[in-house]
């Protein structure tokens, strides 16, 4: 039986949460670790201060991920942790994008 | 935007993640030459218990442990926090390794404690029923007292400092060979006096120190060449992070 390709459906599925570039990133940052700083996050993602903002505000509208506010002395501090959720929604988009991909030796 | 690729993502957070949480580069460093100042010290062959040698040697191998903690924290704060803490992905199995070590080291100085309290107990009960063996006793012996507060303070005190300042492997190794170094040095210098080794009275006792020792070294030389190893892939790991856009 000649394997079936993917549909265009299959595209138009993806998670868009999650299929953007710079959220994808920072998912998959905090999917590397348990908690991790704003700054750390900011330096390895090479986003502005405003963008980080800006997505992770979306991302943890979703559910993916969840902040923590910290005192380190007297000055305060933002982590992230990646939620279940974001962490299967990580995952799922991984699965749907092999999927989506040609096989190896194809165009 | 200069982002890196997924993968690398996921390698420049974990490597930053171990740095937070389990190396501890120049810190181990540090310890390694503490162990190795405090080893090449004690090959100094001065009766350790007679003298000002003593107190001074008594300062410096008790004190590298305790020292060692603060300079550690913060050489850690100011070399591996700059980008603020990033707490690394729970593994059992390292944390098992880890208390296996903290174990070790409380072990060792329960030990320590408990048969220095019994032969100082022995000592007195032996004085006690001899009163004449009183005036054999070496002339230059710290105070009673002042052992007796040193044995029953001190391994508490590395004990109550220990699981909340270590958090690596390394470091916790780097804190039983420096615990250690002080109670072989204890035990070395007691039985030193009592059995005077320099009139030919069982010379092992030197050569097991001697043979510690050269231990303690060969490992504080590595263990200086793998923190300054992991100060340089830390190093490494922060010119690999993209620039600020």
């Amino acid at each position: 039986m000649a394997k079936t390709e993917p549909s265009p459906k299959a595209i138009l599925d993806l998670d868009r949460m999650v299929h953007e570039p710079a959220r994808l990133a920072i998912l998959t940052v905090l999917a590397s670790a348990e908690e991790v700083a704003f700054l750390f996050l900011q330096r390895v993602t090479g986003l502005s201060k405003g963008n980080l903002s800006s997505h992770t505000q979306k991302l943890e509208g979703a559910g993916y991920l969840e902040t923590v506010k910290v005192f380190q002395g007297r000055i305060p501090a933002t982590s992230f942790r990646i939620t279940e959720d974001g962490r299967a929604a990580l995952r799922a988009y991984h699965q749907q994008l092999r999927g989506l991909l040609p096989k190896e030796g194809k165009p | 935007m200069t982002t890196p690729d997924l993968q690398t993502l996921e390698a420049l957070t974990q490597d930053y993640a171990e740095f937070d949480s389990r190396k501890s580069g120049l810190a181990t460093a540090l310890g390694g030459a503490l162990a190795l100042l405090v080893g090449l010290h004690l090959f100094h062959p001065v009766r350790v218990l007679a003298g000002p040698w003593w107190k001074i040697q008594a300062t410096v191998v008790f004190l590298a442990p305790v020292l060692w903690l603060p300079l550690k924290q913060l050489l850690f704060h100011r070399l591996y926090r700059g980008l603020g803490p990033v707490k690394v992905s729970p593994d059992m199995a390292y944390e098992q390794k880890r208390w296996h070590w903290l174990f070790m080291t409380a072990m060792a100085l329960m030990t320590f404690q408990t048969l220095t309290l019994l032969g100082i107990l022995r000592g007195f009960l032996g004085v006690l029923s001899h009163p004449e063996t009183l005036q054999q006793l070496p002339t230059k012996l710290p105070a009673v007292w002042t052992t007796w507060l040193w044995v029953a303070a001190l391994p508490w005190l590395y004990l109550t400092i220990m699981p909340w300042w270590i958090k690596g492997v390394e470091e916790a190794r780097a804190y039983l060979v420096l615990v250690g170094q002080g109670l072989v040095w204890i035990a070395f210098s007691f039985l030193q006096e009592g059995v005077s080794i320099d009139r030919g009275g069982k010379a092992w006792a030197v050569w097991i120190l001697l043979a510690i020792q050269t231990g303690v070294i060969v490992w504080a030389i590595r263990t200086i060449r793998r923190g300054w190893k992991e100060h340089r892939e830390y190093l490494a790991l922060l010119r690999a992070l993209p620039r600020e856009s």
